[in-house]
């Protein structure tokens, strides 16, 4: 309830503001018309005097102007006797210190509750001539009465509006957002399964909740693939070492020939072998995945990376078959630069390229290279056994591999290290494929630019 | 400098009779070539009100039919002199016939065995228009390996003809 008071402060110079400002309203137009009023009453207090005295008196001071005029009340005297202003005041009916006022600053008006009073002296011949002229207040009584009733009440209306709106912003908005803080405060990794409801009136608020709910999602995914890669690692690590230990006990338990020890020796030499490779490539695919170390970057061609992958290739297996596609290749070999890890680029495209000779048991395998300026384009086409199209979104998980698979060997690290390797090149790698027809890799990396 | 037109529906895919034409180009002399591609423009008031033509284009093709445009500028620098994408939208004939004449097109591609698809309602197929114009020079491309693979969207879809190295 404390926090409240805040939108609640929020509000008061609002609820202040609405009769301040009606207050200078009134004041403002009562001063004015209240001013014009009077300016009216000199004038006709001078057409008067000036009427009475017409021969006598210069006209200097008359001003002409038509004004409507309600039940005027004009008085005219000469002031013999300074002394006999209060009687004369009590037999004019008119408020003494006014007149006396008049005398002394030659000028003066007064507001009585129904009437305005305007009075002026002037000299003639040495003697002091006193006019007075008046006015019924009706403009007061009428209009500005009825707008200060008017003032009062609407803003009385408009404070009870703000306040109503008050209510309805806090009930509504503030308290369901003091809610979800409250409910993500309890939100921590031992319980990521927690989700805000999703039921309130407001549409903005829902979708606030489902923001966080979405992105909990994401968090919690996060959370169970490094889990699920650590126990898969170890699970992958354990088989070999558990065909080793299970080969030597039984070659152990009995003594036998010369070649039963060698085969044996052979059996975990082939296990260790691929153990070596396993943790070579779990290795590999955990400095890729960091990006806080820092490989050594510099300019690598990716045509001179595509033909090393070949010539390994070749090296490892006879009998893959590589032909790079030419016919979009730039003349301009600095089409073809990239800001990258040599190493790290010819052991992504001799994943790529290695996997597409492996899934289609040999048959050709075509690479080719394009540049728009700003990218390189490899594309790496087979037609091998193709990835199935419900699995195409899981390929880059490390240790998957596709159900049609099963007649090949693999480890499952080789796309997941792939995709890493061109993440820190700031690259991107698109996959389709028809299963039964081939596979076709798009990869493409950022042009080299030139630093001047 | 010879001016020649090849139909196209923005699709990466269509790039290839380009390709070829440009692969098949044995004087290398540079040309300028007309990608132009059949659209009848919307009848809304606010659509004919904004209308930008470079906007259109945009719209209807996509980042990697542009980028696809790119790879084919920086292998054939020397014989791309100006590639310009264009939208017929007439109705008749006469509009195709004219829009010949005033950009001086001395040649015509077109592929007959490439399906064309289009991603707007309102596009449509040039090929009838060119074969009804009585034009002189057409030419007509095959594309074979074509068919059999389908259109991804991707600049990859340039890469379908293989010569082996």
């Amino acid at each position: 309830m404390k926090k409240l008071k805040s939108t609640f402060l929020f509000l008061l110079p609002l609820i202040v503001i609405l009769p301040v400002l009606a207050i200078l309203i009134f004041n403002d137009l009562n001063k004015f018309t209240k001013n014009d009023f009077f300016n009216l009453l000199e004038l006709r207090a001078n057409t008067i005097f000036a009427s009475t005295y017409a021969n006598k008196i210069s006209l200097d001071s008359l001003k002409t102007s038509s004004k409507r005029v309600f039940e005027k009340k004009d008085y005219l005297f000469e002031l013999e006797d300074p002394k006999k202003i209060p009687k004369l005041a009590d037999s004019l009916s008119l408020n003494k210190d006014f007149l006396e006022k008049v005398v002394k600053q030659k000028k003066a008006n007064y507001t009585s509750s129904s009437n305005l009073y305007f009075g002026k002296t002037f000299n003639v011949d040495g003697n002091i001539v006193v006019v007075v002229t008046s006015l019924e207040n009706y403009f007061e009584i009428h209009q500005l009465n009825y707008l200060k009733k008017s003032l009062v009440f609407y803003v009385i209306l408009f404070i009870i509006i703000l306040i109503i709106y008050y209510y309805y912003y806090t009930k509504n908005i503030y308290e369901p957002i003091l809610k979800i803080i409250e409910e993500v405060k309890k939100i921590s990794s031992k319980n990521l399964h927690l989700r805000l409801k999703q039921d309130n009136k407001i549409h903005e608020i829902n979708q606030l909740s489902k923001t966080f709910n979405n992105m909990l999602d994401r968090i919690e995914t996060s959370f169970e693939t490094q889990n699920n890669f650590i126990s898969n690692a170890s699970h992958e690590l354990r088989t070999p070492l558990t065909s080793i230990i299970g080969t030597s006990d039984v070659t152990l338990s009995k003594v036998r020939d010369k070649e039963e020890y060698i085969e044996t020796l052979q059996i975990i030499l082939e296990e260790a072998e691929k153990l070596d490779n396993k943790t070579k490539a779990l290795l590999y695919l955990a400095q890729t995945g960091f990006s806080g170390q820092i490989q050594k970057f510099d300019k690598v061609r990716i045509d001179q990376v595509i033909m090393d992958v070949r010539e390994t290739l070749l090296n490892i297996n006879p009998k893959s078959k590589i032909s790079i596609d030419f016919s979009l290749i730039p003349d301009d070999p600095w089409l073809m630069k990239v800001n990258g890890n040599e190493q790290l680029l010819n052991l992504a495209f001799s994943n790529l390229v290695g996997n597409a000779c492996k899934y289609s048991n040999y048959q050709t395998v075509t690479i080719s290279i394009g540049s728009s300026s700003k990218e390189v384009y490899v594309v790496i086409k087979d037609t091998g056994i193709g990835i199935p199209k419900d699995e195409l979104k899981n390929i880059y998980e490390p240790f998957f591999r596709a159900t049609n698979t099963k007649k090949f060997d693999g480890y499952g690290i080789g796309l997941p290290l792939v995709k890493n390797v061109i993440n820190l090149h700031k690259g991107r790698i698109i996959v389709d494929s028809k299963e039964g027809f081939g596979t076709t890799v798009q990869v493409n990396f950022p042009v080299f630019v030139k630093e001047i | 400098m010879k001016t020649i037109l090849i139909p196209t529906d923005f699709t990466v895919k269509s790039l290839n009779v380009l390709k070829k034409v440009l692969e098949d180009n044995s004087k290398k002399e540079p040309l300028k070539i007309f990608l132009v591609h059949g659209h009848h423009n919307s009848t809304s008031i606010t659509d004919m009100l904004f209308f930008s033509k470079n906007q259109e284009i945009r719209s209807l093709s996509s980042q990697p039919f542009l980028d696809a445009c790119e790879v084919l500028k920086n292998k054939f620098p020397n014989q791309i002199s100006f590639l310009i994408l264009d939208i017929f939208s007439g109705y008749y004939q006469s509009n195709f016939n004219d829009y010949l004449k005033i950009n001086k097109i001395d040649q015509i591609y077109i592929c007959d065995n490439i399906k064309q698809t289009f991603k707007s309602k309102r596009s449509f197929n040039l090929n009838p228009f060119i074969e009804k114009s009585k034009f002189e020079n057409i030419v007509y491309i095959e594309l074979d390996a074509i068919e059999l693979k389908p259109e991804t969207g991707q600049v990859s879809d340039l890469f379908i003809n293989s010569d082996v190295a």
